[in-house]
């Protein structure tokens, strides 16, 4: 059984019968043309080849009717941008119940602290909002370097959009939770007074999840061990402020060198997040890897 | 680009993997067609490094892997859409339920939602789990966590299955139910399995990728070592098994120096 | 050529078989391929690849088409689909051979005449085959796959649409620049030489398109 290999038939052209003319011409030319295609050896070989491929179950069958496979756009894994959203979208299951209720709660016990007290909002919601983060993303990355994390490696999924999509959904949570506390302390106040206080949380929210991020993608750290190294972090530079020293990450908008403090944060930020992806792309292993001494389990 | 044309499967093609100043795999060339290919070697000996490898979890330091002859490097996910995975501790979020932890797994293989749910019931029941699907992973046995993870690598009804010790830690009679199923599948699947128990193997069926310390020192039908110690021992078939025929090879190896594996 | 009856005749077997094909029959796998290998290695040489890297590229077509067999919706949709994967996989080659500064080659040599064959003929053919090969060879990747699947494989403009991934209307627009193109080139006469490459090259970054049907 053989294709086909001849003349088409033409399709009319614009132009009317002159093209049509011209056509006939040029596809009778183009069939001089012959080249050397596979010898029939060649061909066998690649017959016996795809002839011993594995089958699957009914399952499968099912499966790949429905087309499930990554290049379909019902899957959350198709091409960038829109996969980290998807990935994100696809993956709020992993965030226990608790999760949610527990950050909401944190903040709302501190609007309600700050209603009571004479606390200053300000310094109050800039020292809560990164913690907030810091535990969710270890809370996100509590699997990482363990054998669930090797098994959500061995699915056909971007370890980068993976671990971006849990990033984002932490990140997004802590901030609506932010502004919406942010609102409720400073209702009414002018626009540009309200952007100003809400930067003054959110860098040091995105810094934190950023830091937390990179330190438990560490495959020598487990996210307890991150989630405490960005505590530390946090807890120092709350002492910087606390010294009067004004370039700390919580500096207050009307310090000298806000704005560049900001900056270099929100730089520093960006810097750890690329460092992460990075390492999520090239490193030779993502998994626990660490040598084990002989006897002991083994690598 | 181009993978080996005679041998449909999973191609290891000169593979290395270092880290630090230890080499944990150095230059393994192997093949696993339809079947299973049982991977052996003491602890140490880089068989997890090899199978994580092979499962894409981690790039080699050199070398490259081929699945239905596509270089795996060039399209990681052609081998993992049709991969199963089972690591060495296949310990999963321990505050999540069986149940909830198989309907995770099913997103990130991508399998619709409607379907999601069945396949986790019926992979369920058949490992044994339907009586503690609710109940959190940190409070099940070692031996429940481990079903559970060959569960999740059998979600998509994978064509290639990579289990690191997928017995280890089981019962007598649900290793037996294991490795039927394992059997089972393998029927027509290509099957990667690494494991210390030589009795997992069955010398008649299946081919064995011997390690030592990171080389592959033996690859072929699991028959072929203990035909080759029977032959060298001078003893008929049966007084050989396969444990005999291995440790032999072993006990070669060390007196002779470490030699290159000729090609099965 | 054939008749319409014995081309339908011939489409029914072949959706036979990647019917069976889809439901596991592994055996009709092979025989696709040993429908389609020669057409598609053809396909590959006449759109620009060399013999080598035609057997490759149409390698790992079938393969990743096989592997995923199961998920062809249209059984009428194969030959499409196949032919589709393989002008993805020879425009990332291209992409990434043009990043690394690789010579492209032109499009496929004529085949010498066989034995047996009028020597005066044969001459001939050869002349017009490279004649041809050399006018296509000018013509940029968008143009020439248009071209080749049209006149050498017979596929309708639909098909060719879904096989380059653009409109119906802009299949029909190069087919009718390439024609013209053709015409002048075929009768003008077209030089061998580095000229030909280098603008083959310059139009590679307008004419490769980024998608991948696999």
């Amino acid at each position: 059984m053989r294709l086909r290999d001849g003349p088409a038939r033409p399709f009319r052209l614009e132009g009317g019968p002159r093209s049509n003319g011209l056509q006939s011409r040029v596809v009778r030319e183009l069939m001089g043309w012959r080249v050397a295609g596979p010898t029939p050896a060649e061909t066998q070989a690649l017959a016996r080849f795809v002839e011993g491929f594995p089958t699957a179950g009914p399952f499968r069958a099912v499966l790949e009717r429905e087309g499930h496979s990554h290049a379909n756009d019902v899957s959350p894994f198709a091409p960038l941008p829109s996969t980290v959203l998807q990935a994100a979208l696809a993956q709020t299951g992993l965030f226990r119940i608790w999760f949610w209720l527990a950050s909401a709660a944190t903040v709302a016990a501190g609007v309600l602290f700050l209603a009571v007290t004479d606390t200053d909002a300000v310094s109050c919601l800039a020292a809560l909002t990164p913690l907030l983060a810091v535990f969710g993303v270890a809370h996100a990355f509590r699997a990482a370097n363990t054998g669930a994390w090797e098994m959500e490696m061995s699915c056909p999924v971007s370890p980068v959009h993976m671990a971006l999509g849990r990033l984002v959904v932490v990140v997004t949570y802590d901030i609506l939770l932010g502004v919406g506390a942010s609102l409720a302390v400073w209702w009414g106040s002018p626009p540009a007074v309200l952007t100003s206080l809400i930067v003054t949380w959110l860098v040091p929210l995105l810094i934190t999840a950023s830091l937390t991020f990179h330190l438990c993608l560490n495959p020598r750290l487990r996210s307890s061990a991150a989630a405490g190294l960005t505590a530390g972090f946090w807890a120092a530079q709350v002492l910087i402020r606390k010294t009067g020293v004004a370039l700390s990450l919580f500096a207050r908008p009307g310090d000298e060198g806000w704005a560049a403090v900001q900056v270099v944060s929100l730089a520093g930020a960006a810097l750890l997040l690329w460092a992460s992806v990075r390492s999520l792309s090239l490193r030779p292993g993502l998994s626990p890897v660490r040598v084990r001494a002989a006897g002991r389990g083994g690598p | 680009m181009k993978g080996p044309l005679d041998r449909p499967g999973l191609v290891l093609e000169d593979l290395w993997l270092a880290f630090g100043r230890k080499t944990a795999v150095k230059g393994v060339t192997a093949w696993c067609g339809v079947g299973v290919s049982a991977v052996v070697g003491p602890n140490g000996s880089g068989k997890s490094c090899l199978l994580r490898m092979a499962a894409g979890i981690v790039r080699p330091t050199r070398g490259r892997v081929f699945w239905l002859g596509v270089d795996a490097a060039g399209d990681p996910f052609f081998l993992k859409d049709a991969l199963g995975y089972l690591p060495q501790r296949p310990v999963p979020y321990p505050d999540m339920t069986p149940r909830q932890f198989l309907s995770h797994m099913a997103t990130l293989k991508a399998i619709p939602r409607h379907l999601a749910g069945a396949r986790r019931d019926h992979l369920l029941a058949e490992l044994g789990l339907a009586r503690v699907a609710d109940v959190p992973a940190h409070r099940l046995s070692h031996g429940q966590r481990a079903r559970l993870g060959l569960a999740q690598a059998l979600l998509n009804d994978p064509y290639l299955l990579i289990l690191d010790e997928p017995t280890k830690g089981q019962a007598p009679e649900s290793r037996l139910e294991i490795l039927a199923l394992i059997r089972r599948l393998a029927e027509t699947r290509v099957v990667v399995m690494a494991t210390n128990e030589l009795s997992d193997v069955d010398v008649d069926r299946d081919r064995l990728l011997c390690l030592e310390e990171g080389r592959l020192v033996f690859q072929g039908p699991a028959a072929d070592l203990v035909d080759r110690a029977r032959v060298s021992g001078g003893a008929r078939r049966a007084e050989v098994c396969l444990a005999e025929a291995y440790l032999r090879l072993r006990r070669s190896l060390a007196t002779a120096g470490k030699k290159r594996p000729e090609p099965a | 050529m054939g008749s319409d009856e014995s081309r339908s005749g011939q489409d029914l077997s072949e959706l036979d078989l990647v019917t069976a094909a889809r439901g596991g029959d592994r055996r009709a796998l092979g025989q696709l391929v040993r429908l389609y290998h020669e057409p598609l290695t053809a396909y590959l040489i006449r759109l620009g690849a060399d013999r080598e890297l035609a057997l490759d590229l149409a390698q790992e077509a079938f393969c990743r088409v096989c592997a995923r067999i199961g998920s062809l919706t249209n059984p009428a949709g194969f030959r499409v689909w196949l032919f589709r994967v393989a002008h993805n996989l020879f425009l990332d080659h291209q992409r990434s051979a043009y990043r690394r500064r690789v010579l492209v080659s032109d499009a496929g040599a004529q085949v010498p005449s066989g034995v047996g064959d009028d020597p005066v003929e044969a001459v001939a053919r050869e002349e017009q085959g490279d004649r041809v090969r050399r006018a296509v060879g000018t013509l940029p990747p968008s143009l020439r796959s248009a071209v080749l699947l049209r006149y050498y494989h017979d596929l309708s403009l639909d098909e060719i649409a879904r096989v380059t991934s653009v409109p119906v209307g802009t299949v029909k627009s190069r087919l009718h620049r390439a024609l013209n193109a053709l015409a002048r080139l075929l009768a003008e006469g077209v030089e061998d030489g580095g000229a030909l490459k280098v603008r083959f090259r310059a139009r590679l970054s307008e004419d490769c398109e980024p998608v991948k049907g696999a």
